[in-house]
């Protein structure tokens, strides 16, 4: 047990800035959105008019999952910089050699990896949603409008599952490339992917078009399931959630995870 | 003597070069051992060999257990220091002292606090901003803070001033070393280790060419000093080098030949590893 908190502390205390550069980036935008907010209620109070909840205490649900999905794009970015160098950072940076020879699993090193640089920036994501959607609700308790945050939390929710197919798709794939490519692992996976779409493209029009091959970026994404933002007005856990090709996005994600491993394990022998 | 390291039929190619050539070498228990070669001689892909960190061909087992079917418990009873001081850069020294502590069921929590306690180390200070003598003792002090049975050392002093070099093996002999401990040390600074080993093996372009107690080397290796005048009498004795100076020559000859009035004196472990090397 020791070893495994071992594990996760030091993955977070090397990658810390990275977690919380998105928060305090979104803390500055929404303070200069604020700010500036406030000089026009100065400057002209009359252009000023506060949305009102018409009595429909969904609209806080929606408006914090989309509030949730304009967040996720800037975690998104840098979840893709800390799984680009999950399996390859420290080889870049010289220390491989000190964490291989410890006494511990590679399945347990590579899982705390995975787990921390795909799906650990979403908890901040969701603390931040949280904070906003309590905000929010107080906002609009002041404002006389109800006070909404069983539905404004609702709205968090949904939005931070999005977030996690989202993760466990793309950051899966990324986690998988960093086992395979020394650096950049990001540009080089893209690149490799966009070879493979042109390649299966040359293919199908070689055979004129008589064998489906599949399209690699919208297979990819349709695992990942519907971002539903065309039904954000009737944005819900079913809709969220999709259907069961979320279950072959959890498939795909075990098996970039055990694939990574397998590689780091192999990559070790070659050092 | 029990055996801790078994080797056997090791070889090792990367592509068209060959690293290991039909390695065999039993290292047992209670020993302080150097490993010495020539640049690219093939000390570093031996001990990462042993550890199972590269592939190979033949067989190592570390007490009488193959190293493949160790995995990762290996390294609960044997220590590395790689010859690149390779300490994650992001980590504070404190941070890197915790991580290894909760990592080891062999650490040592009294000894790593008087060893620490000791040092001048910036607890506080990411690892990334030591100077290379610092990173290197903090990371002996992290391996000595564990109660290893094997320490395998690789270059450990290079690049490092004479200072820290004296108190690296200061550190080992003083708290670390005892009857129950295995040490390889790879250099080519055969001179700084000279006094601290038991035995060593030299290696060259991957083959074993000498693996001997130091203190029979130097009972069996004599330098033999003569006039010029005398260098046939010398020169009979094949003498493995030949020097010659301010009207003497030197010959450094294996066995106790009897050679009057010649003088005589021990020669160093540098003298016999450039004549065995050099052959």
């Amino acid at each position: 047990m020791n070893q495994i908190k071992a594990l996760f502390k030091s993955e977070y205390l090397k990658q810390k800035s990275t977690y919380w550069l998105p928060v305090w980036i979104i803390v500055g935008i929404t303070v200069l959105l604020l700010l500036v907010a406030l000089v026009a209620a100065i400057v002209r109070p009359e252009n000023i008019q506060i949305m009102g909840l018409d009595s429909q205490p969904e609209y806080l649900r929606i408006g914090i999952y989309g509030l949730m999905f304009s967040f996720s794009t800037i975690f998104a970015m840098f979840l893709a910089l800390m799984a680009q160098g999950s399996l390859n950072k420290e080889k870049q940076l010289g220390s491989e050699l000190f964490f291989r020879c410890q006494p511990v699993s590679v399945w347990y090193v590579t899982g705390t990896k995975y787990i921390m640089h795909v799906y650990a920036n979403s908890i901040l994501l969701v603390g931040l949603g949280i904070i906003f959607a309590i905000v929010i609700s107080f906002v609009s308790l002041f404002f006389g409008m109800g006070f909404y945050l069983g539905e404004a939390l609702f709205g968090v929710l949904l939005g931070w599952i999005t977030y996690l197919k989202a993760a466990m798709v793309f950051g899966s794939l990324l986690f998988l490339f960093s086992a395979i490519f020394k650096s950049n692992a990001f540009m080089k996976g893209a690149a490799t992917l966009g070879i493979l779409e042109g390649v299966f493209a040359i293919i199908e029009s070689i055979f004129r078009h008589q064998i489906n091959l599949p399209n690699v970026f919208a297979t990819l994404a349709s695992i990942m399931g519907p971002i539903n933002l065309e039904n954000i007005e009737e944005i819900n856990v079913a809709l969220v959630l999709g259907d069961y090709r979320v279950l072959f996005g959890l498939l795909f994600a075990i098996a970039c995870y055990a694939t990574a491993t397998f590689i780091y394990s192999y990559r070790a022998k070659e050092a | 003597m029990e055996q801790v390291i078994d080797v056997k039929g090791l070889s090792k190619n990367y592509k068209q070069v060959r690293a290991l050539v039909d390695v065999g070498l039993q290292i047992p228990r209670g020993r302080i051992i150097g490993l010495m070669g020539k640049n690219g001689a093939g000390k570093s892909t031996f001990l990462k060999c042993l550890l199972g960190l590269l592939k190979y061909e033949g067989s190592i087992s570390f007490f009488n257990k193959p190293v493949s079917e160790w995995k990762h418990d290996l390294y609960s009873h044997v220590a590395f220091i790689p010859d690149v001081s390779g300490l994650d850069p992001r980590l504070t020294v404190q941070e890197t002292i915790d991580f290894t502590a909760d990592l080891n069921p062999t650490w040592n929590a009294d000894k790593a606090k008087r060893l620490f306690a000791k040092s001048d180390l910036p607890c506080n200070q990411k690892v990334g901003n030591l100077s290379k003598g610092m990173k290197t003792k903090l990371y002996l002090l992290l391996t000595l803070s564990k109660d290893v049975d094997v320490l395998l050392l690789d270059e450990p002093t290079l690049g490092l001033d004479i200072v820290f070099r004296k108190e690296f093996y200061d550190l080992l002999l003083g708290d670390f070393f005892d009857e129950s401990k295995t040490v390889i040390i790879s250099t080519h600074q055969v001179a700084e280790v000279e006094n601290i080993l038991h035995d060593v093996v030299f290696i060259d372009q991957g083959y074993i060419k000498l693996h001997e107690s130091v203190d029979h080397l130097k009972n069996t290796w004599k330098i033999y000093e003569v006039p010029q005048g005398r260098e046939d009498e010398l020169l009979a004795f094949k003498p493995r080098s030949l020097a010659r100076s301010l009207g003497m020559v030197r010959g450094l000859v294996e066995g106790n030949p009897s050679l009057s009035d010649a003088r005589t004196a021990v020669p160093n472990l540098s003298d016999i590893f450039v004549a065995v090397v050099n052959n």
